[in-house]
């Protein structure tokens, strides 16, 4: 074994300067946006959402769960959305650029806006205020740097800001939850510190203040009718103060032990929904006393709200998803991508990005214990797979974290047949950290993972990478490898293979082999794109092993840089043979079939990433600057300077749905894959020409009508497959009828007479069907069986040669059977029966119906 | 060194009992127990205090009480109706019914009682005009028993509640107007309404054993709002004078509130709302009463607790969780009595006494530092256990000061021994002649020459001591009203006594037939009183907690008078529990131990008084509750905890003359003296208080004049005694 220390370096430093099409890149923010940071809002008819999101408002239908339309136009984060109370179908915003705007919820069309001279970060709206009155909350003076305070407004569209007339002037908390109007109308609450504020709309009683406990207030929601104020505070009591323009009676209830997160009246007033840290919706029955959980919703609730029919409500997750429940049902999960940041002090992703092979989503730690599968396309969210199987339980304070674990690495195979994947359980007190490596298998039936192996204390210490070997079907021995590397200075070979417990035979992961370099620690694999090679880098020297029989093949180390390797990653496609390593000051190309160092350039590296269908490579340097280079050449194809802190990234293979673009105007580099960058704050970042960020926001916008965008009803649906099978026929139909409405009126009078002027179809349809039944004394044909009927039908049609008119005529009789409003299952019925016993049937009821005769003597014709 | 070593013992293991039921009328409060005895309070604007208790006796339960006209009257399960002697403590007249009785109610015209009986029957009882009751009729029966009964403030309505049913009945025919089925949550569980009532405008609330509060319309029978309010059953319930307010409570110990609130709906109705509870009692409360301002419960964890109303809901900014006080199950009369001489203490428990022996320490410590333990060489041993004959309730008992004799008085007679220590024979003297009349409270004088009784009848009896006849001395002239107090000097022949009302009488004890002339004068009703060594003194503390002093000499308040009231600062006068005992230092007249059921505070008159804002009471608990763990274990143990050394604050400073003049800031030579003595920290006015024993039963001076007698119970070892109470799951156990 012969270790090859290379000198000849060729640093070319590349030139930062460099003339890219750079200059035509921009970012654009394609998902990730947080969609709980406010309250959603129901629509009156309770069929959509309205859910802020950012810059925008977007609308779910309550039925899909889809995002049917967004409400476009505001120029800062819109803090603020209700239904305009003076026309139900209108949306009312406010948002931080100072303007409240007014739009039509069907078509997304902005139809008023008001501007104000200062940031809205609250608005108040009832039916009994006039239409050019707001209530309006804006930044307060601060009295002291630690809290923020807002200041609630009465201000009129057309006055100047110095006539507005201050209501609270200090109102300290999450400005959305700070204020409320009564039911009635009668008055506006607020709540500073532990005080509930009153002002009095009508009657001149005065302002005034309540203490309500000793404990700061959260949150507040008024009574629909009564002047009743349910409040909630930090220390999870919910006290109800009644009577408040009288005696004030005050009742104090307790379940929650963190702080009481929201409150929502039910729209009768019966109910009073509570949500907080527990992961749980408290129903208060306020009138029994009697409360009813629903408990275990996964992540702690941070938003619940009510639809006006009381059958819906909504209740936001901390990690971004929206339940949509019914009756406490969960119907719609509107879910963004999730975030850690409700788990960690930052946001904390340690498993990156990955990319599915097979449904190209976007992987990531989702919820605690989760793998969460994202459609970076159209920003929905596919499935979870709860990896580690623990419920999430809050902690007796927020700043407690329990004990739990978390996915910390995770790979799929080349053709994501396999997905492994790396859980520790940590606490902050505990040193000891517990270990575990799954193997999951997907199921081609159930279209999921399944747990096949389950791997515990893998290893010694921390494991800190895991690799599949790209496996190819033409190879030896065809089981598939992983790799995992440890802290504990061993790197294992996985292979899939039999189950060497002797009473059940399956295949499961055993380990194969184990390698170790000197006494140094593994920091991470790679396998060559052949999967011939694995390279394992140690401290600051790479060492390559052939992974079927584990020997070590070569060392390859230079004298560049001191710093220890932490990133190695194999090139793609035409440059296979390179071998890019990075230290924390710089990249590092090697060529395999020289063993000596292509390239070698000064570059920060903190993240290093290769698109797997290509030869491109990205990396992010610790001031965020892209390069996107070949492994091949030292020159980068593309620089950016991205504004936020990245955090992962990945190539998203390009598929022809995605938006329709002509090449010329993508990125050169993107033709093949899309590069999504991850920030700190958990939004995705693309990179994409302006033309490209142009089309995207103007796919944003839908075009179409609301109510098309809703799925139909299953008649609706029976009827469309109906129809398209017959719409052919449909058109031979109407020509029937033009024939027969052109002469006899019969005809016309059935077919064209609106439903409500018929007979009643209960006479109607019992004689129509007794028509259809088999005569009792007519002898049946043996070969007339319902099994052999379709062939008995095609005989038929073969035999008769005026086969067209009588599908026609079958047709024909179907419209009538559904003008008459009969049971569908009729027609299906009703084909079974040879068109031979339909002929006679027809002529025995020509006495009844007359009106029909012409039509069934149509039918027998023979012609 | 501190100034007092404190001999702390835990061995008098009284047991109080607990509250069945309560009644208020008139500023008097009366709380019946479930051994039959009843304690009644007075309840005055500034204070409120218990008064004395009426014993009771195995025969006769006390299920529910109720006052007519200042007559207390009282029916229970052994089927009796029974009025009181309010002077006597003792029953006046009983009138037995075959049938057990629930329940019991006054008319609103304080004419008739009305009870609802085990048979399922109610009765209605015409109120004599001098004593008792005649039996009028009953109502028509009915299957189950009458568990409560309420009256209709017309008097021509009367509701009961049983099994499964609400009655309501027509007074003048004694038919069944309404018949209400209640609700039942679970199939097949019975349904008793143990507590209703019935409100002016016809709605009748109940409280079930389901926990149902429920609010009916009495004319039609139709439920007008129900509430799940309580996780089992209710047993008591109780309406605020102006009826816009409902408190209930019972198994579950929370005292949920109701209070009526408009809803803003067209014709301006009004509903039933929950407003809001506390959480104070750890046991069934058995009895709910609104008191002036106050809610007072009580039940099995044998405390009367107060709630103040008037803080809820009168303005907006009316806080939540309202003001309580506490009253510790112990009575105001000390039950122990104690022989300094003889280093022996009487217990009086319910039916016994006990005469203890106490432990004693090791003679050789000296110097021990403040607040250091001293271990033991012989721990406290029970010496008598008398028990009164056939469970009779002792009244009081009283032990000489040299511990050779005993006595004790039930409501029939006195009882009186002769103790020979070594060896221990106990003589009981045998012919108390008949003219000696039962006591409600007993002393010896010091010179063991007499035994002073404060009879029943409201005179005072001197008895001669003799070992087989003691034969009746004299009698003094009856007082208008009760003796509350009496007070015996250790020298000096002038006994002081007081009544209820508060005058003060001085008698001469040593020879009944020299009158004394007394024009002390009166304030209020006395609570307790000491005479000091030579009797010249008189010491009193009134039912608002103000002291004063008299010298008997002179016949008007002693010099230190006026700056006594200057001690009676605005902190002093708020709390609320009555004082119970107050003794003169034998040796120094300007030092006193005065001591109530959480406190004992030792008064130095020399010193200056406190100031407004100057704490009396140590609120800092941190380093108190490290010295309490010790010997909290110890008593496990070795059953008493170890004398203990203790700083009195303020240490002999003369009175400064600024500080009488300028009570505002504290005079700046005070600090700088303070700071040259060392002492930068201790309080140097005259008033120190000790909350680190508690509850207390007892505490006084042992023989040595630096050693203070603390007897304790705490209450825990009361709680650890009581039934199983209803659990309640509580957050984060």
């Amino acid at each position: 074994m012969s270790v090859v220390v290379v000198f000849s370096v060729s640093p070319r430093i590349c030139n930062m300067a460099a003339s890219f099409d750079s200059m035509n890149a921009t970012q654009l923010v394609t998902g990730g946006a947080s969609l709980v940071n406010k309250r959603p809002i129901f629509t009156n008819d309770s069929k959509y959402l309205l859910v802020c999101v950012h810059q925008k408002v977007r609308i779910y239908s309550v039925a899909t769960g889809k995002c049917v339309q967004n409400l476009i136009g505001h120029s800062d984060v819109v803090t603020n959305v209700s239904c305009n109370p003076h026309n139900k179908l209108q949306a009312t915003t406010c948002s931080l650029d100072g303007t409240v705007r007014q739009w039509d919820i069907i078509d997304g069309a902005l139809l008023t806006t008001f501007t104000f001279p200062w940031p809205i970060y609250s608005m108040l709206v009832h039916e009994t205020f006039p239409t050019d009155q707001f209530y309006l909350c804006k930044q307060g003076i601060e009295t002291d740097g630690l809290k923020t305070c807002f200041t609630l407004m009465q201000t009129s569209a057309d006055r100047t800001k110095e006539d507005a007339e201050v209501i609270f002037s200090q109102l300290t908390g999450e400005c959305e939850k700070l204020t409320v109007v009564s039911g009635n109308g009668e008055f506006i609450a607020g709540i500073d510190d532990n005080f509930l504020l009153l002002h009095f709309l009508k009657g001149k009683k005065r302002p005034t203040r309540f203490k309500a406990g000793s404990h700061p207030l959260t949150c507040l929601a008024s009574h629909p009718t009564k002047s009743t104020v349910a409040v909630g505070n930090e220390a999870g009591h919910i006290i109800i103060i009644t009577n408040l323009h009288r005696n004030i009676i005050s009742n104090l209830e307790h379940w929650h032990a963190n702080r009481v997160e929201d409150l929502c009246f039910s729209p009768e007033g019966v109910f009073l929904y509570s949500v907080g840290h527990e992961c749980v919706l408290v129903d208060w029955n306020l009138e029994k006393g009697v409360k009813s959980f629903l408990p275990r919703l996964g992540a702690p609730i941070n938003h619940v709200s009510c639809a006006a029919s009381n059958a819906l409500k909504a209740v936001c997750l901390l990690d971004n998803a929206i339940l949509i429940l019914s009756q406490n049902v969960i119907q719609q999960t509107i879910q963004g991508i999730s975030r850690s940041k409700l788990y960690y002090p930052t946001s904390y992703i340690p498993c990156g990005l990955l990319l599915d092979p097979r449904t190209n989503a976007l992987v990531k730690n989702g919820r605690k214990g989760h793998l969460h599968f994202y459609n970076i396309e159209d920003d929905t969210s596919l499935v979870s797979i709860d990896i580690t199987g623990e419920n999430y339980v809050s902690g007796n304070t927020l700043e407690n974290i329990r004990m739990y674990t978390d996915v910390v690495q995770a790979a799929f195979s080349m053709n994501g047949d396999w997905l492994a994947t790396v859980e520790e359980q940590r606490a902050a007190d505990i040193r000891d950290v517990q270990c575990r490596v799954k193997f999951w298998i997907f199921d081609k039936q159930k279209q999921s993972f399944l747990l096949n192996t389950t791997v515990e204390r893998p290893h010694d210490a921390d494991v800190n990478a895991l690799e599949f070997q790209p496996w190819q079907k033409n190879r030896e021995g065809n089981n598939p490898v992983a790799v995992t590397a440890s802290l504990d200075g061993k790197f294992k070979v996985w292979r899939y293979g039999d189950n060497f417990n002797n009473y059940k035979k399956s295949k499961c992961w055993n380990c194969d082999c184990v390698g170790f370099y000197k006494d140094a620690v593994p920091s991470d694999v790679s396998f060559s794109s052949d999967g011939s090679l694995l390279s394992v880098s140690f401290n600051v020297t790479i060492t390559l092993w052939e992974p079927d029989a584990n020997v070590l093949t070569k060392t390859l180390c230079h004298t560049l840089s001191n710093l220890p390797i932490r990133k190695l990653e194999f090139g793609r496609g035409q440059s296979s043979h390179m071998l890019i390593c990075a230290t924390s000051d710089r990249i590092t190309s090697w060529n395999m079939l020289s063993c000596q160092v292509q390239w070698s350039v000064q570059l920060a590296c903190k993240l290093l990433i290769s698109d797997p269908y290509s030869e491109l490579m990205a990396s992010v340097d610790s001031s965020n600057k892209l390069f996107v280079f070949q492994a091949g050449h030292s020159k980068p194809l593309f620089f950016m300077d991205c504004r936020n802190s990245i955090i992962s990234a990945t190539f998203v293979p390009r598929t022809k749905s995605s938006l329709g673009l002509k090449e010329d105007n993508l990125l050169p580099w993107q033709k093949h894959s899309q590069l999504y960058l991850m920030t700190e704050e958990e939004e995705i970042v693309a990179i994409v020409t302006k033309e490209e960020a142009d089309l995207y926001n103007k796919k944003q916008r839908f075009q179409n009508n609301l109510e098309e965008s809703l799925p139909s009803t299953p008649f609706a649906e029976f009827l469309q497959s109906h129809g398209n099978r017959g719409s052919g026929i449909r058109k031979a139909t109407t020509d029937i009828l033009k024939k027969y409405v052109g002469d006899d009126t019969l005809v016309k009078e059935m077919v064209m007479t609106p439903p409500h002027i018929l007979p009643p179809v209960r006479t109607l349809a019992t004689t129509f069907l007794h028509s259809l039944l088999l005569p009792s004394d007519s002898k049946r044909e043996p070969e007339v069986d319902l099994s052999d009927s379709e062939e008995e039908e095609e005989d038929m049609e073969e035999n008769s040669e005026g086969s067209d008119s009588e599908m026609e005529t079958t047709e024909m009789k179907k419209k009538v059977a559904v003008e008459g409003a009969l049971v569908s299952s009729l027609d299906t019925q009703r084909e079974e029966i040879p068109e031979k016993v339909l002929a006679q049937l027809s002529n025995r009821s020509r006495k009844q119906f007359s009106y029909l005769q012409t039509v069934f003597s149509e039918l027998s014709i023979d012609p | 060194m501190g100034e007092f070593k404190v001999h702390n013992g835990k061995f008098f293991e009284y047991m109080p009992s607990g509250i069945q039921c309560m009644s208020y009328s008139n500023h008097t409060l009366a709380v019946g127990r479930t051994d039959g005895s009843i304690d009644i309070w007075k309840v005055t604007e500034e204070s409120w205090y218990h008064q004395k208790t009426l014993p009771g006796s195995e025969q006769r339960n006390v299920q529910c009480l109720a006052w007519v006209k200042g007559r207390l009257f009282s029916a229970g399960l052994q089927g009796n109706i029974t009025e009181y002697d309010l002077v006597k403590l003792s029953p006046k007249v009983s009138h037995f019914y075959g049938h057990g009785f629930w329940c019991m109610s006054a008319s609103h015209d304080k004419s008739r009682l009305a009870v609802g009986c085990e048979d399922g029957c109610v009765r209605l009882y015409k109120i004599l005009e001098d004593k008792g009751v005649v039996y009028e009729r009953g109502f028509q029966f009915q299957k189950e028993q009458i568990v409560s009964l309420a009256w209709h403030r017309s008097g021509e309505v009367i509701v009961t509640g049983s099994i499964n049913n609400i009655r309501v009945w027509d007074v003048a025919s004694g038919q069944v107007k309404q018949r209400i089925t209640t609700q039942r949550l679970r199939r097949r569980q019975e349904v008793v309404v143990w507590c209703l009532t019935i409100l002016q405008d016809f709605t009748i609330v109940s409280g079930d054993s389901q926990g149902l509060t429920q609010f009916w319309d009495a004319r039609t029978g139709v439920s007008l709002q129900s509430f799940n309010s309580h996780r089992a059953g209710i047993f008591a319930l109780c309406v605020s004078p102006n009826e816009r307010s409902v408190y209930t409570a019972g198994a579950d110990p929370r005292i949920v509130t109701f209070s009526l609130a408009s809803t803003n709906d067209r014709n301006n109705r009004e509903e039933w709302t929950k407003a809001w509870s506390s959480h104070h009692h750890f046991h069934d409360v058995k009895a709910l009463s609104v008191v002036d301002d106050l809610l007072v419960s009580g039940g099995t964890d044998t405390i009367l607790r107060s709630t103040a109303l008037h803080r809820l809901g009168s303005d907006s900014n009316s806080q939540i969780i309202p003001k309580r006080r506490n009253d510790l199950p112990f009575p105001m009369k000390p039950l122990v009595q104690t022989a300094p001489e003889a280093n022996l203490i009487l217990c009086q428990h319910q039916c016994s006494v006990e005469l203890w022996r106490l432990g004693s320490i090791e003679k050789d410590v000296r110097d021990f530092a403040d607040g250091a333990s001293i271990s033991i060489a012989s721990g406290p041993s029970k010496l008598i256990e008398i028990r009164s004959k056939s469970g009779e309730q002792i009244i009081c008992s009283a032990l000489s000061t040299c511990g050779s004799w005993l006595a004790y008085s039930t409501v029939e007679k006195i009882r009186l021994y002769k103790v020979t220590l070594d060896p221990l024979v106990l003589h009981k003297v045998p012919l108390i002649p008949d003219s000696v009349l039962p006591s409600h409270q007993l002393k010896f004088t010091p010179d063991l020459s007499k035994l002073v009784s404060v009879t029943n009848q409201c005179s005072i009896q001197l008895v001669t001591l003799d070992d087989l006849h003691p034969i009746l001395f004299h009698t003094f002239e009856p007082m208008e009203r009760p003796i509350s107090n009496m007070a015996i000097p250790s020298k000096g022949s002038v006994m002081a006594v007081t009544d209820e009302s508060g005058l003060i009488k001085l008698l001469n004890f040593k020879d009944p037939s020299k009158e004394i002339q007394t024009a002390l004068p009166r304030y209020k009703p006395i609570i307790s009183m000491a005479l000091n060594y030579s009797g010249s003194l008189l010491f009193v503390v009134y039912s608002d907690r103000s002291m004063n002093e008299f010298s008997l000499h002179q016949q008007t308040y002693s010099k230190m008078s006026p700056k006594l009231a200057k001690f009676c600062t605005l902190q002093w006068l708020g709390r609320k529990q009555s004082i119970v005992h107050v003794e003169y230092n034998q040796t120094n007249d300007s030092q006193l131990i005065l001591m109530d059921n959480t406190s004992l505070v030792v008064l130095n008159k020399q010193k200056r008084p406190p100031d407004d804002y100057e704490p009396i009471y140590d609120v800092s608990a941190g380093s108190k509750r490290g010295r309490e763990a010790p010997p909290m274990s110890k008593v496990k143990r070795g059953r008493e905890a170890p004398p203990m050394s203790k700083v009195k604050r303020g240490r002999q400073a003369p009175p400064m003359s600024k500080v009488k003049r300028g009570r505002e800031a504290p005079p700046m030579s005070n600090v700088k003296h303070g700071v040259a003595v060392g002492e930068k920290n201790k309080v140097q006015h005259g008033m120190a208080a000790c909350e680190k024993y508690k509850p207390l039963l007892f505490a006084g001076f042992l023989s040595d004049p630096k050693t203070i007698l603390v007897i304790e119970r705490p209450i825990r070892s009361i709680y650890e005694k009581l039934p199983p109470a209803f659990q309640t799951k509580k957050f984060g156990t």
